[in-house]
């Protein structure tokens, strides 16, 4: 099932330029980087990318930067409050006739779940509730990639991190639950919350052009394979993003005006280990000895949500 | 005694993890060492330099190796992007070790490399025995048998020491060992160069001082004025494999357009995907995602 | 112009009204709230076309700022204290992407423990951030600084953000006459900003504040920063010339006070000096020829003037209202090192005023005294804190009832 697409139908409507240039120095097949390019393609030029440290603050390393828009690093903390300073000088000086209203641009904060979930979550959730006109693209590859994968409060059950390794004192790996940033921004109801996956550009790129038409906070939450992180090849990392879906781990949904629509939704489900045995981050959840009673709860989080959400029709 | 060993690869190859087994090998030998890699903040494919020094005295030197008596060419790719600065600080005795097919000649003349060079084809041995281009342990096989560090015992002690420490599984660690030893057999022994004195700390090599002036901040803030300017870089380096579109099997369904990371598949005016290898970092989305299976992927260096 | 009685925090209200900001994020922190308060009454009230943003942290709000100033607009803001150190990511981070703006600091101490009067351990933590530096001394001088900081910060050759030092209560909470210059001479002497290096729009794309990996560009970056306070010497010189000509006030990065014949030297630096004045003059009468040096400009640190002005002299005293822990006075270090290389005066390093703590009676006699016996015996680093007999009595009464088991020697 998949909800109507207004613009980007078929893979034929996808333009043709590329508003993020190539050279970067980001991983070979970084599924956030892969996000990113689609959400700018839809956006289009005119955008101020606010970034907060991760990864993608390689994208711009002096003198080369990949945007064909602008670009400025705040810190890890504050990326949403830099967006509302460009915001707000822009719009001043729109008003006070100092700039050309054609020469206004989106503001974008680019951010990844570490920081988005963390240390960032404060300015985050500030600006969502001052109405700030901006989008929010959150590249989430459940740790601090950055870092050398550390946990996040993104990280899955059961996964291994390089701070939560399996051990006999804590066999899960990650023992903690992976935290709803999707549902944390739909408490304050901006007009548009979405998650998003590099495997399903159309899908991302239809809700960027849907999301574009409304003044406010949005948020696009995007799935980002991670080859280092996770321990896939670069070549599988959109493969593992499909799976991601097709298991039901990564729904695809939007809420406009705090209203949930999931988006893409399989017609049957894979089982989750079917993702969860190409990632060696989830090794230990297979050998020496599988881990049963785990790999049973991790299908029944998922199976749980789509019961609840079939329930409530989304 | 203090020799310099400097090693060159690239993210993901395992130039940290080789450089280590090699220093780990020279202090269970009872060796004074020092080891530490260095890299930017890129990433899998992006060049990584790593140093070993190996003494039979107490070391004071740290950091970056100027002046090397051995550099280790673990991605000869490299060799052709002056700016990953492989061959600096070398002269006539250095020993270059390139992980190549070639002939020792060949490679010298072709790259114009001074130092002694000797070859060994890595990647095909550790393509054959592991599967993956990962270079850690057949290439400190090769530099312990060609500087003449240590006998194949300690090499192989050295090796399972680091990589258990690395985290790696005992299966992958007994592939690894075999395949270190195979490298150590298959390499010549020519042994290090004997210098009184590292050639780099001479007042001959040093560069001419230099008062920075005042620059007007328009242009002298961390501040890109121009837009794409990462265009200018070329990644082609990075890659292991090259995709390669074979256009008769292409039925231009542009999934591969849509999906590469990079943006580096255009269209051409027939809606043909054309790679720009110049910034293609061979990941290979999309010769995985092909639906035709019409992307081959190419061993770059055969390319 | 008008005249009128005005608080610090008022006078930078006005200040900032007369420069006719573009932007101004907040955020609350005693002593410094009462200026943006003033602010948020006139934008909503329609008296100025600002846009004034009540954030969620000083972090936040230091990233706006300079987010702003970075998009072409002029910002101004205000901070004190704790919420001045929990911004100090930022204030780096906006004077390395070299956008101008003013930053008002409200002096208060810092925790631990929590108090609210002033000393200057909060302004110096800032001091090196890349951030220019002016501390003031009177309510006019609050108001002109931010006029002269914006100019300062603006310059071409300079842009550096500007950091204007209040003391809490002293200043932000005392009224004093202050002149309100005419909005349109104002505009005379600052006209709007017209960025030409940082500003963000669909015409001019721009990567700002971007990362340099490799340490060749990350020194000359730095450097260049160096290279540009060093330039706001002079650029403040010929600022502060049209300032004085403009509107007949005169400021130097120092300020003397009977210092022509003086052969024992005080200095100090914001509120407290205008107390040192008058001590000096009460020393005076009592035939004691002392004069005092006002530190007004502590970023670019004013070496040649300090070398000029205080060389020479018998005997000199550092009052610092600051503690550098394991160091001593902060002042005093850099003011003794600006004498490298050159015979300096016999000198002396006083911490007095922590945590907004009084002078006490006699305590400038003291300070004389030492003066001149250390123009006989050589002057001292080893930092001597201001402190009373008195004082102690009354704390030890405190720790006897904080704690019960309290040592006899201790009460």
């Amino acid at each position: 099932m998949q909800t109507h697409r207004e613009i980007f139908r078929s893979i034929k409507d996808i333009p043709r330029e590329e508003f993020l240039a190539g050279g970067t120095g980001l991983c070979g097949g970084c599924g956030g980087l892969l996000g990113l390019r689609l959400f700018s393609k839809a956006l289009g030029p005119n955008t101020v990318f606010v970034n907060a440290a991760g990864c993608m603050t390689l994208l711009a390393v002096f003198p080369f930067s990949p945007f064909r828009g602008s670009w400025l690093y705040t810190a890890m903390a504050c990326a949403p409050a830099g967006a509302q300073g460009v915001r707000d000088a822009l719009d001043v000086l729109i008003e006070k006739g100092r700039l050309p209203p054609s020469d206004d641009v989106s503001v974008v904060v680019v951010t990844g779940d570490g920081a988005a979930h963390g240390i960032g979550l404060q300015s985050t959730l500030a600006a969502v509730h001052r109405g700030l006109d901006f989008f929010y693209f959150c590249y989430d590859n459940e740790a601090f990639g950055n870092t050398g994968f550390q946990m996040s409060p993104s990280s899955p059950l059961g996964s291994r991190t390089a701070t939560t390794p399996p051990g006999s004192t804590a066999p899960a790996g990650t023992t903690t639950r992976k935290q709803d940033l999707f549902e944390l921004w739909r408490a304050q109801s901006p007009p548009f919350v979405a998650t998003v996956s590099p495997a399903y550009p159309l899908d991302l790129m239809d809700k960027v052009a849907r999301a574009k038409r409304r003044a406010g906070p949005k948020l696009f939450l995007s799935f980002a394979t991670c080859p280092p992180g996770w321990g896939v090849e670069p070549a599988d990392a959109v493969t593992v993003a499909k799976l991601a879906v097709e298991t039901g781990v990564w729904p695809l949904k939007e809420a406009v005006d705090g209203a949930v629509t999931h988006t893409v939704v399989p017609h049957r489900f894979r089982p989750v280990e079917d993702y969860l045995v190409v990632q060696t981050r989830y090794r230990h959840l297979f050998e020496p000895v599988r881990q049963e009673e785990l790999l049973r709860q991790l299908q029944e989080v998922v199976d749980r949500y789509w019961a609840s959400a079939h329930n409530n029709n989304g | 005694m203090l020799w310099h060993i400097r090693f060159h690869g690239r993210g993901g190859e395992g130039v940290k993890l080789a450089c280590r087994i090699v220093t780990r090998a020279g202090f269970i030998a009872g060796m004074t060492v020092q080891d530490s890699p260095l890299y930017g903040a890129e990433r899998r494919g992006a060049p990584v330099v790593a140093f070993a020094r190996i003494a039979d005295e107490p070391i004071l030197e740290r950091g970056y190796i100027e002046c090397p008596d051995a550099v280790v060419v673990m991605d000869a790719s490299l060799l052709r992007h002056a700016d990953a600065g492989v061959l600096s600080g070398i002269d006539a005795q250095t020993v270059v070790l390139v992980n190549s097919p070639g002939q020792p000649q060949e490679v010298a003349r072709s790259f114009g490399i001074v130092g002694h060079v000797v070859t060994l084809d890595v990647s095909s041995l550790a393509l054959d025995v592991l599967g993956k281009h990962v270079l850690s342990a057949p290439v400190a096989g090769f530099v312990a048998r060609v500087c003449r560090l240590v006998p194949r015992e300690t090499l192989a002690t050295a090796v399972r020491t680091e990589l258990v420490a690395a985290g790696i599984p005992p299966a992958a660690v007994a592939r690894n060992l075999a395949l270190a030893e195979r490298a150590f057999a298959a390499a010549p022994s020519v042994g290090l160069p004997v210098r009184r004195e590292n050639r780099c700390a001479s007042s001959t090599a040093a560069e001419s001082p230099f008062v920075v002036p005042h620059l007007p901040p328009r242009v002298a803030a961390p501040t890109i004025g121009a837009p794409a300017t990462s265009a200018l870089r070329t990644l082609e380096g990075w890659r292991v494999y090259r995709p390669v579109i074979e256009r008769n099997r292409c039925t231009r369904c542009l999934i591969c357009f849509a999906l590469c990371p990079e943006g580096a598949i255009a269209l051409d005016g027939q809606n043909y995907p054309v790679v720009d290898y110049a910034h293609c970092k061979g990941c290979l989305v999309c010769a995985t995602e092909c639906p035709p299976g019409a992307i081959d992927q190419v061993r770059e260096d055969a390319a | 112009m008008t005249r009128d009685l005005l608080t610090g925090n008022a006078a930078a209200a006005w200040a900032a009204r007369l420069a006719a900001v573009d932007y101004i994020p907040a955020y609350p922190i005693t002593p410094a709230t009462e200026i943006v308060e003033t602010l948020a009454d006139w934008v909503r009230r329609g008296e100025i076309q600002s846009r004034l943003v009540t954030m969620d942290s000083e972090h936040s709000m230091l990233a706006a700022a300079g987010a702003a100033a970075a998009t072409g607009a002029r910002v101004f803001t205000a901070s004190s204290s704790q919420g001045l150190l929990y911004a100090i990511e930022m204030l780096y981070a906006v004077a390395g992407w070299r956008v101008p703006l003013v930053l008002v600091n409200v002096a208060r101490a810092v925790a631990a423990p929590i108090t609210l009067e002033p000393d200057h351990n909060d302004i110096l933590a800032a001091r090196d951030s890349g951030f220019l530096q002016i501390h003031t001394a009177s309510c006019q001088e609050v108001l002109d600084s931010i006029l002269i900081g914006y100019r300062l910060a603006e310059h071409p050759d300079v842009l550096l953000p500007v950091l204007v030092n209040l003391d809490g209560f002293y200043l932000s909470f005392s009224r004093e006459p202050v002149d309100i210059p005419d909005a349109n001479e104002v505009r005379e002497f600052l006209p709007t900003y017209e960025p030409v290096h940082a500003r963000f729009s669909a015409s001019h794309a721009m990567a700002q504040g971007v990362a340099v990996l490799g340490a060749s560009a990350y020194a000359f970056f730095k450097y260049q920063m160096q290279r540009a306070a060093e330039m706001a010497e002079t650029v403040h010189e010929t600022i502060a010339t049209e300032f004085c000509r403009r509107f007949g006030r005169c400021y130097g990065s120092v300020e003397g006070y009977r210092l022509d014949d003086a052969d024992l030297v005080i200095v100090m630096s914001n509120s407290f000096s205008t107390i040192g004045k008058a001590e000096v003059r009460r020393l005076r009468e009592r035939g004691h020829r002392v004069g005092l040096l006002r530190l007004r400009i502590v970023r670019p640190f004013p070496h040649k003037e300090l070398v000029w002005l205080l060389g020479g002299r018998r005997a000199v005293a550092v009052i610092d209202q600051n503690l550098s822990v394991g160091k001593g006075g902060i002042l005093f270090a850099e003011i003794a090192s600006a004498f490298q290389g050159r015979p300096a005066p016999p000198m002396l390093s006083f911490v007095g005023g922590l945590g907004g703590r009084r002078f006490r009676p006699g305590e400038f006699d003291q300070i004389a005294a030492a003066m001149a016996r250390a123009a006989h015996e050589g002057g001292s680093s080893v930092p001597r804190l201001l402190y009373s007999a008195v004082e102690y009595r009354q704390v030890s009464e405190m720790l006897r009832i904080a704690h019960h088991d309290v040592p006899a020697s201790v009460v």
